[in-house]
């Protein structure tokens, strides 16, 4: 158990927001698969291939808001919990108003690029994305930590949690993209179709629970959506037609999928579109800034369903408290009776509190079929110095991702050395993930006609390690919130050698 | 590369902390609330409508207590045990027979008077005047003798003649049994219902002048000697007969009556009972808008009667304190009995009479001014020799008059009400500790309670103002010093619109925060009883902040106090994340 709480805190809990595009890889001028941050990024060859797999992969795990180092610290000696009153840590004040876990899985089916003739530059790729993630408020946390309650006096204590919600999907995309570099501007584009996979995700429209002292209510609404090429299997585990949902059957569901259609994997379950948009300009010889929108679009799940939820439950204490009812053999109070009432009262709200809504009802045959996802959308803004005959560049980079709705901002800086053609290494910092406790590194490396690229924006500096009980010794960061790591191995041709003067970068 | 990144990626800093080893320990201070219920504490709560037979709810919704004590009183046993008579008639044979014999194979009948005189009757006539009665039995006791040679199985037939004042259901000639007799030896014969009238004339007014005592029969022999036989009679032949006549068994009386002597009655009945658990009011000031005390009397004694209330109070407990009744300014009340039974109504009617006290009457009301635990009341019933009534009737040996006593007290409080309730609650306050509550939390090892609100909203739907109070005891009744605001005086204002009695009105309401913290805490385990007390005192001072302004103020069923509870409080929760376990 404690292992897997460890293992739980090192990687769930880490938290960077990043998508598999490694910012630290903006440096690498080396790649040609920078294109992904801003389709106005050009390669330095006149063509390239990516090979499936091997030539492009990248992960991601985190969390934005806590580390290790935000639940167990050293004090005088000792390792204890910052719950521990002697760490005197604030681990509420650790979590943003909303945390966002996630995983995102990221390879190249394939993919090629070459540059045009009369100039500009053509990309085709295709990949295969898997993303998972939870918005979990921090009021939440308030709550578990807190209890909720902030006026003893019975005063109204309202918890928010409509920012609560999970989505889960994966997807493959066929994508053709175009740059063009023109004086000091340049500018590109994606267009990708999309073929979805599977999808689930669950959000509220709003959600508030008010622990007053002589109430408690549950409020609020929402839906669900899945979408997989197999049976869901929701007819066992949704009521039929308006009713509640049976919270305590669906969590003792051993079977809630089928899995016997498992074959139809690569069936499409929707269809959608998204484009990357980017630009560069040149405001000077030594600076370039540049900006980029990536994954701006949406699937279409048809054969999906949206399930409606609403949420009305309200506890208010026992009832008619009958003095009589809770006394024992001899006429005194028997305060045990009156506790097991109010478990079970408990236990019936929460058994009742969520049904089927009106608006995307369960009734079978009446379910919402079809409906429309967002990807997470990316904003990718940089600029970058390039000092000693671009020998050294600097860079700072921010990024802002739209993930449901909701906005997650992510500033990294960097350095980077390009002794030679053959050679790029960048070192950067993210600001938002690791109290300087992060390092981003990449490493690009050409030899003859293969161009190896290995990137990761959260390299955590500080480390522990747990010893398990099999004497192994495993190690995990400790002040990271999140790692992310890229490796691309691209086939390149027609190299073209770089001039760089102090007016202008040409290629 | 790999090199260089491995080298980034693990030589970097080692966190000084040992996950193989953390301090379990972990602590979180949380606010926590937890509704518990409601519970409503009705008038008929603390009368006991569902417990004390004597509460009842009216049609229109106003609790009243009504009880009925019954009593009756013989009001004039006539005694008939010494009503007698004896008597011996000699029948002498004419002498105009002397000589003869009487001839065998003959009926010789001999016909004489029998005249017997009942003593023991209308002795004292200004008490008792027998006029006439119909008894249910009579025994008549019977010897023949004779002097002549007469052998007894030759009296054929005896015959006794009944006058007209005696009438029986058998007839006016009765036939003696003489089957197995002898001369000398006594015979008994029981009358059958009959009537006997004492009086001289009956064709005049009932009175003492008119009054006899005698019985005047005649008796008859038929003799009748065998063929043959000759008996011859001597000079001075005679047959006597000895009668008594006594056993006297009457079902109704006519004459005149006067009552018994002590025709008082007199009772304290005990009311205590309209309170469930009497001690539990401490304050009682109780000024009752209209109860009434019928008195209701009834009887089939043919007697004009009428009664005396002599005495109608009530006490305290200590029956250290009375108030009494007030009639006119008197405390004294006579009346005259309108409904009665008639000499000539049928027999077994029955005639009722009722009084009804009240606050005009007798002006009850005020008698709620201390507590009423006991009625007491005495009266006397007379004889009312009202003018033309010159004959009375009793039936029954019994001549009981039958009554009760209802006692009705709707609760309808006026000017000046002063109430008070006064209960513990007993109970283990350690079973409702948040500790318990929390015991099935897996999570948490344990709970230490910083500071602890009970929150009660009061919404008072009593018709008017009260202030509660609560004190804490422990095991041994010590009073705890639990210092929490609030406690010793809780104003709740009452509706401001209380006319409606069916109607829950919109009840006043406060809210109450107890909050009990530091030192307080410790005491809390120890509280094994809570006195909680309800004073509604002053009510006149609610009646100039009444929109209604009326009075009085009826208590119903809708009337309660309602008390909603709910727990805050601030702890520290002490976690089980980690360890060996």
């Amino acid at each position: 158990m404690k292992k897997t709480i460890l293992l739980a805190l090192g990687i769930l809990l880490a938290g960077g927001i990043s998508a598999q595009e490694i910012m630290t890889a903006n440096m690498l001028e080396i790649a040609p698969q920078r294109h992904m941050i801003n389709p106005a990024f050009e390669p330095q060859t006149e063509g390239y291939f990516i090979a499936p797999v091997l030539s492009h992969t990248g992960a991601l795990i985190g969390n934005t808001s806590i580390g290790m180092n935000d639940l167990i610290v050293n004090r005088n000696g000792t390792t204890m919990w910052t719950l521990n009153p002697e760490a005197n840590y604030d681990l509420l004040g650790a979590f943003h108003k909303n945390t966002l876990v996630r995983a995102e899985v990221n390879t190249a089916i394939f993919g090629f690029g070459f540059r045009l003739p009369k100039g500009g530059y053509l990309h085709v790729n295709a990949d295969l994305t898997a993303d998972a993630g939870a918005n979990l408020p921090r009021t939440i946390f308030e709550f578990a930590l807190d209890g909720g309650m902030k006026d003893l006096s019975g005063g109204s204590n309202i918890t928010d949690i409509t920012q609560l919600g999970a989505r889960a999907q994966a997807y493959l995309s066929l994508g053709a993209g175009y740059s063009k570099q023109k004086g000091d501007w340049g500018w590109g584009f994606q267009v990708k179709l999309l073929d979805g996979i599977a999808y689930a995700g669950v959000r509220s429209k709003s959600l508030q629970m008010d622990t007053k002292a002589d109430e408690w209510t549950l409020r609020g609404n929402g839906y669900m959506e899945i979408a997989a090429p197999f049976n869901p299997n929701l007819e066992e585990v949704l009521p039929s037609g308006p009713g509640y949902y049976d919270m305590e059957r669906w969590s003792k569901q051993e079977k809630l999928f089928d899995w016997k259609n498992v074959g139809n994997l690569l069936t499409p379950c929707g269809y959608g579109a998204a484009v990357d948009l980017g630009v560069t300009y040149k405001p000077a010889s030594f600076v370039k800034l540049s900006a980029a929108i990536t994954d701006l679009g949406a699937i279409y799940w048809n054969r999906g369903r949206k399930l409606g939820y609403e949420a009305d439950g309200t506890y208010n204490g026992v009832g008619t408290i009958v003095y009589g009812d809770y006394t024992d053999e001899e006429g005194n109070f028997n305060g045990r009776q009156l506790w097991d009432t109010i478990e079970t009262h408990l236990e019936d709200i929460y058994k009742t509190a969520f049904r089927s809504s009106d608006e995307y009802t369960c009734e079978e045959g009446n379910w919402q079929n079809g409906f429309l996802a967002p990807l997470t959308m990316k904003i990718n803004a940089g600029a970058d110095f390039y000092l000693c005959r671009d020998i050294i560049g600097l860079g700072i980079y921010s990024r802002t991702l739209l993930h449901d709705s909701r906005l997650y901002e992510e500033l990294t800086i960097g350095a980077a050395v390009r002794p030679c053609k053959w050679f790029n290494f960048a070192l950067s910092y993210s600001m938002m993930n690791g109290k300087w406790d992060n390092l981003g590194v990449a490493i690009g490396l050409r030899g003859g006609p293969v161009v190896l690229t290995l990137a990761a924006d959260y390299v955590p500096m500080t480390w522990t390690h747990y010893t398990t009980e099999s004497e192994k010794r495993i190690a995990l960061p400790y002040k990271a919130k999140g790692v992310n790591a890229e490796l691309g191995i691209a086939f390149v041709w027609g190299w073209k050698e770089s001039k760089i003067t102090t007016e202008t970068i040409t290629y | 590369m790999t090199v260089v990144l491995a080298s980034l990626l693990f030589s970097g800093c080692e966190a000084d902390i040992d996950l193989n080893h953390i301090d379990p320990t972990a602590k979180v201070q949380m606010g926590i609330a937890l509704p518990l219920g409601e519970f409503s504490v009705r008038i008929g709560d603390f009368l006991g409508d569902s417990t004390v037979r004597q509460i009842s709810i009216r049609e229109d919704g106003v609790y009243q207590y009504s009880d009925t004590f019954r009593f009756s009183k013989a009001f004039h046993p006539v005694v008939l045990d010494h009503m007698r008579g004896e008597t011996t008639a000699h029948c002498k044979l004419p002498s105009e027979m002397a000589g003869f014999a009487l001839a065998g194979g003959q009926v010789h009948t001999l016909e004489y008077p029998l005249e017997i005189e009942l003593s023991g009757l209308n002795a004292n006539q200004t008490v008792e005047r027998l006029d006439s009665v119909i008894l249910k039995e009579a025994r008549f006791t019977y010897s023949v003798e004779q002097n002549f040679g007469l052998r007894f199985d030759c009296i054929k037939k005896m015959t006794i003649l009944l006058p007209e004042n005696l009438r029986a259901e058998e007839g006016q000639a009765i036939e003696m049994p003489l089957q197995g007799g002898a001369f000398g030896e006594e015979q008994t014969y029981v009358l059958g219902r009959s009537s006997l009238s004492l009086m001289k004339d009956r064709t005049k007014q009932p009175g003492k002048d008119n009054i006899s005592n005698k019985i005047e029969l005649r008796v008859r022999f038929e003799i009748e000697l065998p063929q043959g036989e000759m008996l011859m009679i001597q000079e001075g032949a005679e047959l006597s007969i000895y009668a008594r006549a006594d056993g006297f068994e009457a079902e109704t009386f006519y004459g005149f009556f006067k009552e018994a002597t002590g025709m008082h009655l007199d009772s304290t009945l005990s009311v205590s009972n309209i309170w469930k658990g009497y001690q539990k009011i401490t304050q009682l000031n109780a000024p009752l808008a209209d109860p009434t005390i019928d008195f209701m009397l009834t009887t089939g004694v043919a007697v004009p009667l009428r009664w005396e209330i002599e005495e109608l109070s009530v006490m305290n407990s200590e029956k250290t304190e009375s108030q009494e009744a007030s009639f006119g300014g008197k405390n004294s009340f006579s009346a005259q009995l309108p409904n009665m039974v008639r000499a000539n109504d049928p027999i077994g009617a029955r005639a009722t009479n009722t009084i009804r006290f009240d606050n005009e009457n007798g002006g009850i009301g005020q008698m709620a001014a201390i507590h009423p635990e006991f009625v007491s009341y005495r009266f006397a019933i007379e004889t009312d020799e009202r003018e033309g009534i010159t004959q009375h009737r009793i039936a029954g040996a019994d001549t009981l008059i039958e009554g009760q006593v209802a006692v009705t007290v709707p609760f309808r409080l006026n000017e000046g009400t002063d109430l008070g309730y006064q209960d513990t609650l007993d109970l283990d306050i350690d079973q409702l500790s948040i500790d318990r509550l929390l015991a099935d939390v897996k999570q948490i090892d344990s709970i230490d309670v910083d500071e602890l609100h009970l929150l009660l909203t009061l919404s008072n739907y009593l018709p008017f103002d009260i202030s509660c109070h609560f004190r804490f005891y422990d095991e041994n009744y010590n009073e705890l010093a639990i210092e929490a605001n609030h406690l010793n005086s809780i104003e709740i204002p009452g509706p401001a619109d209380y006319s409606n009695l069916a109607e829950a009105n919109e009840p006043g309401v406060e809210h109450i925060d107890i909050v009990v913290r530091d030192a307080n805490l410790a005491l809390l385990p120890e509280v094994r009883h809570i006195e909680y007390g309800v004073r509604a005192q002053d009510i006149s001072a609610r009646k100039a902040r009444s929109r209604q302004n009326v009075y009085p103020i009826a208590i119903t069923e809708s009337n309660r106090l309602h008390v909603k509870a709910a727990l805050t409080a601030n702890v520290s929760a002490y976690l089980q994340l980690t360890g060996n376990k």
